[in-house]
């Protein structure tokens, strides 16, 4: 087995406790949660027995670690266990989401990277002239923004005002989806450009920058070939690493938006209490964020083999 | 080095630092109007007034009207104290939490390193505002559980740094001469290493303080943190979406605000990281 392939398989393997434990952490916190499912179900008018029974039969009468227990088992085999209010199968709630919110946060994520670093690039390059104050001022304004806000602002101009695309809801195709996504990306784009111009610094402050200047090189070749590549190590983990932030700000953007994706479901079962589905989507979450980790791992030790090595305790 | 300069030489620089000083004055500013709300703002935050509800900005109302008719203008003036207070708290616990942990992880390697950056990496993956949905859930909505969830669940920043800083720090000189003239681990973790990573704190203290105000703004927007009457931002902003069509105003002015707060820090944060520690990333 190769260096890279010991490297990723020794990070999978440190990613399944992760899981674990994310989701033992939620399943022992949603045991505390005031509020008691059961009552909401049956609602006030039904008798001690038929409350009981349908404990049993929900299984919330076992302990805590034995139903955590069951949980992870009918998972392994894809079975979420069933929504407490609409009574459909919580995989069948996820997946029917998940792809709207991958819709929105996979084109966010490479367009944020496609003008993020561009821009972080020239900012560098110009280091205290005018076009780098006005590039990381406007970064800046973008990343001080919270995304509902510019989501609404957005809404006002173009869905209200000038009436190009609708308000809400995932109904007219691309034109819906135009709007959310632009509120996920501005802020994603000024984030990348801030990190791609400190990195971008960095290396180009390095000796072997210096050198490539002395020796006279085109300054296209020094720049894209001597830094822009070794800049573009770090700024390509770090969008890895973005994702789950990403689907953090699902919640938020999905929820204004009124898009049928896995941060509104997550919303409505907080505010409905449902265990199941809020249980569903923490663990795909958490899925994704450990898959995102590896994943960023890995592409950083192919990119730089330096990383593969454990850096010994000084 | 690392040791703090002196304080009249850091702000002379920042005052020299064009964006960073636009960054001073508009803290200043917001902290103006916080300490002074019940000067500057016309009326009470909670005063309605059923006869002028929904009023556009005029030159009576500055801000127009929200739906009960209370004063926009003056419940936003009143607001800056919420963003101001829970942004200092939340960071304030952040640092405490992360700082001693941070310094814990760089000074005992080993077991005590690994459980630290263990808890410390997972919390960090976690997308703060799915995590502190999850406490809020437990702990119920309210200012004060949005405060402890964010601050429960942002404090990595604080931890990777410090303990690299004291990894880089506990083998030199004036650490082995400390351990040398018999001072114990905590004397040396509070009086020798703590005071070195002071400027840092600080840098990561101004640029957690505005991410602090978006997460608490966005979980009061989500109907999650403040409850009404109080004036928060986040929360006036979640009674302006509900009437975007009709009363744009409510839902603008508040956002205008957040980004400036927010805006107002970043530009010092990044100032005061160029002056005191160039070579930070956050």
């Amino acid at each position: 087995m190769g260096a890279l392939a010991r490297y990723a398989f020794k990070k999978v393997l440190i990613g399944i406790p992760v899981v674990v434990f994310v989701t033992l952490l939620l399943f022992l916190i949603m045991k505390q949660v005031p509020g008691d499912p059961i009552r909401m179900i049956a609602g006030e008018r039904v008798t001690q027995e038929r409350i009981d029974e349908l404990r049993k039969s929900w299984g919330l009468d076992q302990p805590v670690y034995i139903q955590y227990f069951y949980w992870f088992a009918k998972v392994m085999t894809g079975d979420f266990g069933y929504s407490y209010v609409t009574r459909q199968p919580v995989s069948y709630l996820v997946w029917a989401r998940l792809p709207y919110t991958l819709e929105l946060t996979f084109p966010a994520l490479v367009l944020s990277y496609v003008f993020g670093v561009p821009l972080g690039v020239i900012a560098a390059l110009g280091r205290g002239k005018s076009r780098d104050y006005v590039t990381m001022g406007i970064s800046s304004f973008f990343y001080s923004m919270p995304t509902y806000w510019l989501g609404l602002m957005l809404m006002l101009v173009f869905g209200l005002y000038l009436r190009w695309f609708p308000i809400s809801g995932s109904t007219s195709g691309f034109e819906s989806l135009v709007l959310p996504m632009l509120t996920f990306t501005l802020p994603f784009i000024a984030f990348s450009a801030r990190i791609a111009r400190t990195e971008m610094l960095e290396v180009l402050g390095e000796d072997y920058v210096r050198t490539a200047w002395a020796k006279g090189l085109p300054s296209t070749r020094v720049i894209l070939r001597h830094a822009l590549r070794n800049a573009l190590i770090p700024v390509t983990v770090m969008f890895f690493l973005d994702l789950p932030w990403i689907i953090g700000g699902a919640v938020i953007v999905e929820t204004v938006f009124s898009w049928p994706g896995m941060g509104s479901l997550l919303y409505k079962s907080i505010l409905r209490l449902d265990y199941p589905v809020i249980q569903g989507v923490v663990f795909i979450i958490a899925i994704l964020i450990v898959i995102c980790n590896i994943t960023g791992d890995i592409v950083s030790a192919t990119l730089d083999p330096r990383i593969r090595v454990e850096p010994e305790k000084a | 080095m690392l040791a703090l300069k002196s304080f009249k030489e850091t702000l002379l620089r920042l005052l020299q630092h064009r964006t960073s000083f636009a960054g001073l004055l508009i803290v200043l500013t917001i902290v103006v109007l916080a300490i002074g709300a019940s000067v500057i703002a016309p009326r009470g935050y909670a005063e309605t007034d059923p006869v002028n509800r929904l009023l556009p900005p005029s030159g009576q109302y500055f801000f127009g009207t929200d739906v009960l008719g209370r004063d926009l203008f003056s419940r936003i003036v009143y607001g800056a104290r919420i963003a101001l207070w829970v942004g200092l708290l939340v960071t304030f616990i952040e640092a405490l939490m992360g700082v001693t942990l941070g310094i814990a992880a760089g000074y005992y390697s080993g077991i005590v390193d690994k459980a630290i950056s263990a808890v410390t990496d997972m919390v960090w993956a976690f997308p703060p505002v799915v995590l502190a949905l999850g406490v809020v859930t437990v702990i119920g909505p309210g200012l004060t559980q949005v405060v402890v969830a964010i601050a429960a669940t942002s404090w990595p920043a604080f931890t990777r740094i410090c303990r690299a800083k004291v990894q880089s720090l506990v083998n030199r000189e004036f650490v082995l001469a400390a351990r040398a003239i018999g001072e114990t681990d905590s004397s040396i973790m509070a009086r020798y290493l703590l005071p070195n990573l002071m400027p840092s704190i600080l840098v990561v203290s101004t640029l957690v303080l505005p991410s602090a105000i978006l997460y608490t703004t966005a979980l009061s927007f989500l109907g999650f943190g403040a409850q009404p009457p109080t004036p928060d931002w986040g929360a006036i902003l979640a009674d302006g979406a509900a009437q975007l069509r009709i009363a744009p105003w409510i839902a603008t002015f508040p956002g205008v605000f957040i980004v400036i707060t927010a805006l107002g820090f970043n530009l010092l944060g990044d100032g005061l990281r160029d002056i005191l520690d160039p070579k930070l990333r956050i």
